[in-house]
């Protein structure tokens, strides 16, 4: 391996004033998280997707045709329609957030790539929001993108503007949900990458910290108002809160909220400690 | 002034690495000298805000930095001293992610990031994942997302370790060839001597977080040349008995030269009464060449046992 032949040459051009380090840091991200499972799970995630666009478009075919009427019987696209959409794909959605999140904060400690971001225009939170990017898109493309492509869909086939009228919150309702989703989900599975070195670990407790406090509630509920303990609990609460729907638990909506923003919160503390280029050994 | 310290400290939980600096680096090559756990690497991690807990002020490069850290990380290149990766990126990939964490379009820094592989000897690996590189791979690709966007100051954290000896000459070769292309100063934290006498105009020795010593190569080299090169014509074993009455240790190199070390607080003038007491004629008498080696381990020696 030799050295060429060739001396230093400083490099005429002018450096940016303020590089929006969080949006490299993003880009590369996304594109580094790509793999086959992330494919194969994208795929999967457009089966429901399909299928709810078809129930919309039967439904705005409703009446044409006595077959498909029948089929399309009890379809409502109202609200709920795409709440529960965005409820179906949760399950997906974990998936997704383990394959491409798990390795996003742990490869960088395995290989000491935090003094490398560090010693350059990089903050915390630049760091943070690049690596939160890469969990907003995979994440997003499964959940509030298809939900809003619905939608979109939806106002095409009825080509009604009463329906966009009674119904014109609805792409806040998917955006709002969407975000309080993938920043508490997210955001746990960032700590679980910036604690854990194995994705297999990090999957596990993912799954436990998401599931174990509902079945927890289940179980406690016959007795107590005590589903705000579980994450997917308030979620649901909110979504139900923000998309104008009834309340499915008694718990008030606030708590909800309240409970996912204290879980965000720990999850920056957590953060805030584990992101540092330079670990002090006691 | 490259970098003005100001009481600076940089402390792990109990232990002070970086102890209470006050000192000022002008522009050019300073070589950062000590042994293991001098705190070479915590003052510059230190100061490019890598540690949780520092303390007292510093400047680099005119900046302040507690107030204007990005700016002086878009200045500045920083050569970490662990192998430290950009995990899941090729060679070409990650000099260019770094080209542009510090600013540079996506297109120059792809350009330069080729440029800089090729300078630093990785022109045939850099396609390869960062991953499989060796570990003298690891230090050259370092080096390379350091230099890529042609910083005015280059913290180096022991760029030769883990590098084999023709590795070793082309880093150092490289090394000293930066400053002189552009305006770029360098600080180059090592406890191998020979790196600091081959690339650097300065030294500033540490040991325990402090700051035993600085200046120019030759001054300190100078300064505890106590060792001289002599040539008399006449007795000379006479001459040289009488020398170590006085408290001398000689050695004679070759025929006709002798190596004669002063004992401490003696000067020249014993050689030449010694000379004159046994009539022999002096032919010359010129500080014999010593390395910083000697100085070094003459200054660490003297702060050990000043902490006895
Ligand atoms: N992350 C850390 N946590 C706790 N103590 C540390 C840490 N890093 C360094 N130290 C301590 O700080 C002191 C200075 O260490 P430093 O790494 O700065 O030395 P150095 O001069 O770079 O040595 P070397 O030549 O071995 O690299 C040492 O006593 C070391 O034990
Ligand atoms: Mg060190």
């Amino acid at each position: 391996m030799p050295i060429y032949e060739r001396s230093y040459l400083s490099w005429e051009g002018q450096l940016l004033d303020k590089p929006r380090t969080w949006w490299i840091i993003g880009r590369t991200g996304v594109r580094l998280a790509w793999k086959k499972s992330v494919a194969l799970l994208l795929i999967l995630a457009a089966v429901p997707f399909i299928f709810r666009a078809g129930q919309i478009y039967l439904s705005s075919r409703m009446g044409n045709t006595s077959f498909l009427a029948e089929l399309a019987e009890g379809i409502q696209i109202d609200a709920g329609f795409f709440m529960s959409f965005m409820k179906d794909q949760t399950f997906l959605l974990l998936l997704i957030l383990i394959v491409c999140g798990a390795g996003l904060i742990a490869n960088d400690r395995k290989f000491k790539a935090l003094p490398i971001y560090f010693s350059k225009p990089v903050g915390f939170w630049d760091y943070l929001i690049g690596k939160f990017l890469v969990i907003v898109c995979y994440g997003g493309v499964i959940t509030v993108i298809p939900a809003i492509l619905l939608f979109i869909g939806q106002i095409l086939l009825t080509g009604t503007p009463g329906y966009f009228s009674r119904y014109y919150y609805v792409p806040f309702s998917i955006l709002g949900l969407g975000a309080a989703t993938l920043v508490t989900l997210g955001g746990i599975m960032l700590v679980l990458s910036a604690l854990s070195r194995g994705t297999r670990s990090a999957a596990i407790i993912f799954f436990a910290l998401v599931y174990i406090p509902e079945m927890l509630r289940r179980i406690f509920s016959g007795m107590n108002d005590w589903g705000w303990i579980s994450i997917r609990a308030n979620i649901l609460q909110l979504g139900a809160i923000l998309f104008g729907l009834r309340r499915p638990y008694p718990f008030p909506g606030c708590l909800a909220f309240l409970s996912l923003a204290v879980v965000t919160a720990a999850c920056l503390a957590v953060l805030r400690h584990q992101i540092r280029p330079t670990e002090v050994v006691k | 002034m490259s970098i003005e310290l100001n009481n600076f400290s940089v402390t792990y939980g109990e232990v002070k690495a970086v102890d209470n600096l006050s000192t000022v680096f002008p522009p050019g090559s300073t070589g950062l000298l000590g042994p293991n756990g001098a705190g070479k690497s915590s003052l510059i991690k230190g100061l490019l805000g890598l540690v949780p807990d520092y303390s007292g002020g510093a400047r680099i490069l005119g900046r302040d930095i507690n107030s204007e850290r990005k700016q002086i990380r878009q200045m500045i290149g920083y050569m970490p001293e662990d192998d430290c990766l950009i995990p899941g990126l090729s060679g070409v990939g990650m000099v260019q992610y770094a080209g542009e964490l510090s600013g540079m379009s996506a297109a120059d820094a792809m350009q330069r990031a080729h440029e800089v592989l090729l300078l630093v000897g990785l022109g045939e690996a850099r396609y390869r994942k960062v991953e499989t590189y060796s570990s003298g791979m690891k230090q050259r690709i370092k080096l390379a997302q350091a230099i890529v966007h042609d910083p005015r100051l280059l913290f180096l954290d022991e760029p030769t370790s883990g590098m084999d000896p023709q590795g070793r000459m082309e880093i150092l070769q490289l090394i000293s060839m930066i400053p002189g292309r552009s305006e770029v100063s360098i600080i180059l934290a090592t406890h191998i001597l020979v790196d600091v006498e081959r690339t650097c105009d300065r030294v500033a020795i540490m040991n325990r977080g402090k700051l035993l010593k600085e200046g120019s190569v030759e001054g300190i080299k100078g300064k505890y040349a106590e060792t001289y090169s002599v040539r008399v014509e006449g007795n000379r074993a006479l001459f040289q008995e009488e020398l170590r009455k006085n408290g001398c240790q000689v050695a004679a190199d070759g025929k006709h030269l002798l190596d004669v070390t002063l004992p401490p607080g003696a000067d020249t003038g014993l050689v030449v009464r010694t000379a004159g007491e046994t009539g022999v004629q002096l032919r010359r008498l010129v500080p014999g060449v010593q390395s910083l080696e000697d100085a070094f381990i003459k200054l660490i020696g003297v702060d050990e046992h000043a902490d006895l």
